[in-house]
């Protein structure tokens, strides 16, 4: 009995070890076909396009974008030689530097106040939302007319104050500045949005339980309001900076990358490049630039997330 | 000076919707006082008007002596434990107790000193730099009194602090609330919804329904003498059986079934309507032997708790509960002789509920306990 | 108060004309499509051949091109030319590019100058000369000037159409209030500087002239001096491998700017030309440089009497003359070859003196074919708009050379925006030796990596 039982029992775990075998395939084919649907999207729109970028960056093109003479790493060269592209490079990290945090603490602010529970609030909730509503094309026309540089308001509202009036689009000094403004006023919409549903988000006990304790209206901001919201935080300074890093139709709308390159941007630059002096190599090379500048970025911001973002 | 008083405290919302109608009230030093009632009855709503967090519609709200209607919470100097503990999920324990103390500013030694105070009555001493997020139910519990405990309020609002917790440590947790409330003589105002934890650790209870008191008092005394039919049922466990009665031949008749005998002089004289509603608590309908048995009811259903057994009966269309010390092995179906006693029946009138007679019984062991 | 008004207004017309746009784009897009399975279905039973015509001519301009292409389909019922607005210039010439040689390519294309030799290098269009062999098409019929900048290594690649050249606008009320001759335009630089100077004493609101930062107008000026744009003859003889201007000639344009900034006569308005018209016809600027074909559409917006003049030049020199500006049409390779003489009749339609006397009368851009100055409409435009000969007063009066047939090379969009760096640098008080070393170091280099990159 004994001796027919040991093979017996070791045939039993083999069969066992093929059918787990089996089922694990199985799974990781349910697995893959769960996945199927964006791997192939992804691999279309993102994976292939990086990779012909890539292969691109390597090239000078004719003016279809056909790859003609193989040039290595002389387009990489050439853009951070270039005193243009190192404008424009420039010109975007001053542009992060403006919208990024002028955006979120103009939200931060606008959020704080909207999540007073006041008569009427909804009203203001929406007009400090609408601007989501407003596409660029549309915010910029708008802002267009306020820049104008004798009609325009700004400067219409300059002169009755006895000021001389700016070039605001048209100015090297101004004109940076102006799109940042014009862009932050686009951005809060959204940010205001995300920012008041974490604020919502709180747990009013905790402010509750922070009156009782005595702490004031500014301590509870600090030491509750900004760590309780610093998850919604970090998630609208990333998108926050990726969006302005990707900056491109305010750029064409109002500037078209002028004055004096002043707003060449890296996305307007790289079309630019592209697709109104056909040098798609150099195009594909600052594409890849900029591709790196928001991974390092991005990454940089995870780690430092890590440590000072509290989730729940 | 009492350190709390209530007078003719109302709310309501838009002028319309009354969600606590006159409420009167005086709470003693160092009292632990219970307000229990159903949900929705407004004892939250009262516990966050006494603690600022909510306006007070009409009335006066006074700490010793003084006129506190218009202060911010900040500023009267009292402490509150949240039902889900509001506890900062950013900050760690040390952090989290201390919140209070650093937002008054107060001494960096006498926070030190407090601290360990605190910690070490409530064994959290080993936790201090864990966030709440790391800490089991119980240990949070504790994490939310120290905070309380450490701002050495006089005044300490509790509200439904030990909902979240299992039985078990529900009921360890009880004791251990009482016992710091007492050592560190807080006059504590406690809500809940749980009779049980009202009957075990007030000194007095405030029974509230529909934003009105109902009845104010110690736990025996709600037990015993329950002033109307909505506190008889809701205060003691089993609840208290109920069932409507007139009296026919001298007897007092149950549900159109049960048929007790009384000496109907005692009654008549403050009965006015001809029906009405008795009730009883379940340990009054007692177990007996055929002879002694005043009734013979057919069991329903059967439920064992170890110690004590509790059998139904059906009476008419209610359906009554005894509570029987010890283990009986009775089964659906079997008839069981029992005895209930005329002394034993509270009277409530059947359209106001209130109580026209308290039984005579729980007056005599009161007596007797005294 | 006027202002506020004016502004409002434009507003909410530009509000409408954007929502328009968008309203409009997918049914127009879903009925032309349409109408090309029809076309290939129903070419047997006489149905109309349908040419897709791809343009860049936006607003005003658009409305007039409709309006020819409506009379052409009107007129006859074997062709339907169906008329589609791609964007300026610049956008038109990318979405060919990538769309170049598929299905989705029209039958024939607007492409401005400077396109031609991207164009022919695409190896996706037809010469027209094709067509004029095989019809023995007459095009000695055409402008000179014309024919002289399209007619490339002895044969037309593509059919001019149309054509403008930059003028010079002033305001003829400030003219009279500066005390200045209102039917005498200044000539050359100094001149301009001087007239300048006279409206800004008599009206400190207002400043003298306006240039555009636009490569455009830089090549033009250029041109006038006689100065080539590239080496190499303008492009015509070999392709080019540096700038053809000299020093003196390239940093005259920028020096003539500065100067005038000292004088604080000169308003900037960067690289907006909406900007730049509008504050003319505000009276905040009392002379500009434009396009010709702007003028039909200044004069009839402008509140005062406006006076059209050529453009300016140094007075130590010669005038040369100006350059064929515009654009040409452009026949695809690869499409049916019904529809591409279908697309060439329509061509030659457009060359109809008729068809140039209105283009001409209702644009402001010149009529190719000089018989169209013989029509009865353009005599009759010339009593009321005598402005509108200026343009063809310029061009007949162009001196023939290298210089004035324009540069021919696939990069000059890129030297564009390089001059026109250079000029906003020099509007905001740069340096101007500066701003012309970078203009010719980046051209060149611009060169030669186009160069590099045809392999050649």
């Amino acid at each position: 009995m004994n001796q027919l039982a040991i093979p017996h029992d070791h045939l039993e775990t083999l069969e066992l070890k093929n059918t787990l075998k089996k089922q694990k395939i199985l799974r990781w084919l349910k697995g893959m076909l769960f996945l199927a649907p964006s791997i192939i999207l992804f691999s279309i729109f993102l994976f292939y396009p990086l990779a012909r970028s890539i292969y691109l960056s390597f090239f000078l093109t004719n003016n279809t974008g056909v790859p003609t003479v193989f040039v290595g790493f002389e387009n990489y060269i050439n853009i951070f030689t270039s005193p243009i592209f190192r404008n424009s490079l420039q010109s975007t990290f001053l542009f992060v530097l403006y919208t990024v945090p002028g955006a979120i603490i103009i939200s931060l602010f606008l959020a704080i106040i909207a999540n007073e529970k006041l008569k009427g609030i909804g009203f203001f909730r929406t007009m400090f939302s609408s601007t989501m509503g407003i596409s660029v094309a549309a915010a910029s026309v708008f802002w267009m007319f306020l820049f104008h540089p004798t009609m325009g308001w700004l400067n219409q509202i300059l002169s009755y104050v006895g000021v001389d009036a700016i070039g605001w689009l048209t100015d090297p000094k101004w004109a940076l500045l102006s799109v940042s403004i014009s862009t932050i006023w686009m951005n809060i919409g959204f940010t205001f949005l995300i920012l008041l549903g974490g604020l919502q988000s709180i747990d009013r006990y905790l402010y509750e339980s922070a009156d009782i304790d005595g702490a004031g209206y500014f301590y509870q901001l600090r030491r509750i309001t900004l760590p309780m919201l610093s998850p919604t935080l970090f998630f609208v300074i990333t998108v926050a900076l990726i969006n302005a890093f990707q900056t491109f139709g305010q750029i064409d709308m109002l500037t078209r990358g002028g004055p004096q390159n002043q707003t060449n941007l890296l996305v307007y630059s790289i079309y630019r490049e592209a697709f109104m002096n056909y040098q798609y190599g150099p195009a594909s090379a600052q594409a890849i630039v900029l591709f790196i500048i928001i991974l390092i970025i991005t990454l940089i911001q995870f780690k430092l997330g890590e440590r000072k973002v509290h989730y729940q | 000076m009492k350190p709390v008083e209530l007078i003719n405290i109302s709310k309501s919302y838009d002028q319309e919707q009354h969600v606590l109608k006159e409420i009167n009230l005086t709470i003693e030093k160092g009292e632990f006082f219970v307000l229990v009632g159903p949900s929705g009855s407004g004892k939250s709503t009262l516990l966050r008007m006494i603690a600022g967090l909510e306006a007070i519609t009409d009335g006066k709200l006074k700490f010793n002596g003084k006129l506190v209607n218009h202060l911010p919470p900040k500023d009267r100097d009292l402490s509150m434990v949240f039902q889900n503990y509001a506890l900062y999920p950013h900050l760690n324990v040390e952090q989290n107790i201390l919140f209070g103390l650093r937002a008054k500013k107060i001494a960096e030694d006498e926070q030190k000193r407090r601290l360990m105070q605190t910690t070490e009555m409530l064994g959290l001493s080993d936790f201090l730099k864990r966030k709440p997020k790391e800490l089991s139910g119980g240990q949070r519990q504790r994490v939310a009194l120290a905070r309380s405990i450490v701002s050495e309020s006089p005044l300490c609002l509790m509200d439904e602090p030990l909902s979240n917790l299992d039985a078990k440590l529900r009921a360890q947790m009880r004791m251990e609330i009482k016992r710091i409330q007492k050592k560190l003589d807080l006059t504590m105002i406690y809500v809940t919804h749980d009779q049980v934890e009202a009957m075990t650790m007030g000194d007095r209870i405030m029974v509230l329904n529909d934003g009105v008191i109902q009845q104010v008092g110690e736990p025996i005394e709600l037990n015993n003498a329950p002033t109307n039919l909505f506190v008889a049922s809701f205060i003691g466990s089993p609840k208290m059986n109920i069932g409507s009665a007139y009296i026919e031949n001298h007897q007092i008749v149950i549900e159109d079934t049960l048929r007790i005998s009384a000496d109907i002089t005692t009654v008549t004289g403050w009965l006015k309507e001809r029906k009405f509603t008795v009730g009883i608590r379940a340990e009054h309908i007692k177990q007996t032997t055929e002879e002694h048995a005043t009734h013979q009811l057919e069991v329903v259903n059967v439920e064992q708790l170890g110690n004590e057994t509790l059998i139904t009966f059906e009476i008419g269309n209610v359906l009554w509960t005894a509570k029987w010390l010890g283990q009986w092995l009775v089964s659906v179906g079997d008839y069981v002789p029992v005895s209930i006693s005329m002394e034993n029946i509270h009277f409530y009138d059947t359209n106001t509920g209130d109580l026209l007679k308290a039984a005579e019984q729980e007056k005599e062991r009161e007596g007797i306990a005294l | 108060m006027k202002k506020g008004i004016l502004f409002i207004g434009m507003f909410v017309f530009l509000l409408m004309i954007v929502g328009c746009e968008e309203g409009d784009a997918s049914p127009v897009q879903n009925e032309n499509d349409a109408t090309q399975t029809d076309a290939q279905d129903l070419t047997e039973d006489n149905e109309p051949v349908v040419v897709t015509f791809w343009h860049a001519m936006g607003g005003a301009l658009e409305e007039a091109l409709e309006e020819l292409v409506n009379h052409f389909n009107a007129a006859q019922d074997e062709i339907y030319v169906n008329a589609e607005y791609q964007g300026t210039y610049d956008e038109a010439l990318t979405k060919f590019h990538s769309i170049a040689g598929t299905d989705n390519a029209p039958t024939m294309m607007q492409v401005f100058e400077i396109g031609t030799k991207s164009m022919i290098n695409s190896g996706a269009i037809e010469p027209i000369q094709t067509f004029i062999d095989q019809d023995n098409y007459d095009m000695s019929k055409l402008e000179e000037n014309i024919v002289n900048y399209y007619k490339i290594d002895d044969q037309f690649y593509s059919m001019p159409f149309n054509s403008s050249t930059p003028v010079m606008y002033y305001n003829k009320e400030a003219f009279v209030n500066a005390g200045l001759d209102p039917d005498t335009a200044p000539t050359t630089f100094e001149e301009v500087e001087k007239a300048s100077k006279a409206i800004v004493d008599a009206n400190p609101d207002m400043k003298g002239f306006s240039l555009l930062a636009y490569g455009w107008l830089y090549e033009q000026l250029l041109a006038n001096q006689g100065a080539l744009l590239m080496n190499n003859d303008n492009g015509r003889t070999a392709t080019p491998t540096e700038v053809g201007f000299t020093e003196e000639q390239g940093k005259s344009v920028f020096q003539w700017v500065e100067r005038m900034i000292e004088d604080q006569t000169f308003a900037n308005y960067g690289t907006s030309g909406d900007n730049m018209i509008s504050g003319f016809l505000s009276g905040d600027v009392a002379m500009f440089m434009a396009s010709s074909a702007n003028v039909k559409n200044v004069i009839d917006n402008a509140p005062f009497e406006v006076g059209v003049g050529f453009i300016p030049y140094p007075e130590n020199i010669e005038r040369a003359g100006v350059v064929i500006g515009g654009a040409s049409l452009w026949m695809m390779s690869g499409v049916d070859e019904h529809e591409q003489q279908a697309a060439w009749e329509f061509m030659k339609y457009l060359q109809t003196p008729e068809i140039q006397a209105q283009w001409h009368v209702g644009t402001g851009y010149f009529a190719i074919n000089p018989e169209a100055y013989e029509e009865q409409v353009v005599l009759d435009a010339y009593q009321v708009l005598p402005q509108l000969k200026v343009t063809v007063d310029q061009l007949q009066s162009t001196t023939p050379s290298y210089a004035t047939e324009g540069a021919l090379m696939d990069m000059i969009p890129e030297a564009r925006r390089i001059t026109e760096t250079a000029l906003e640098t020099v509007f905001h008080g740069g340096d101007v030796d500066q701003a012309y070393q970078d203009v010719v170091d980046q051209i060149n280099a611009a060169i030669q990596q186009a160069n590099r990159a045809r392999g050649e």
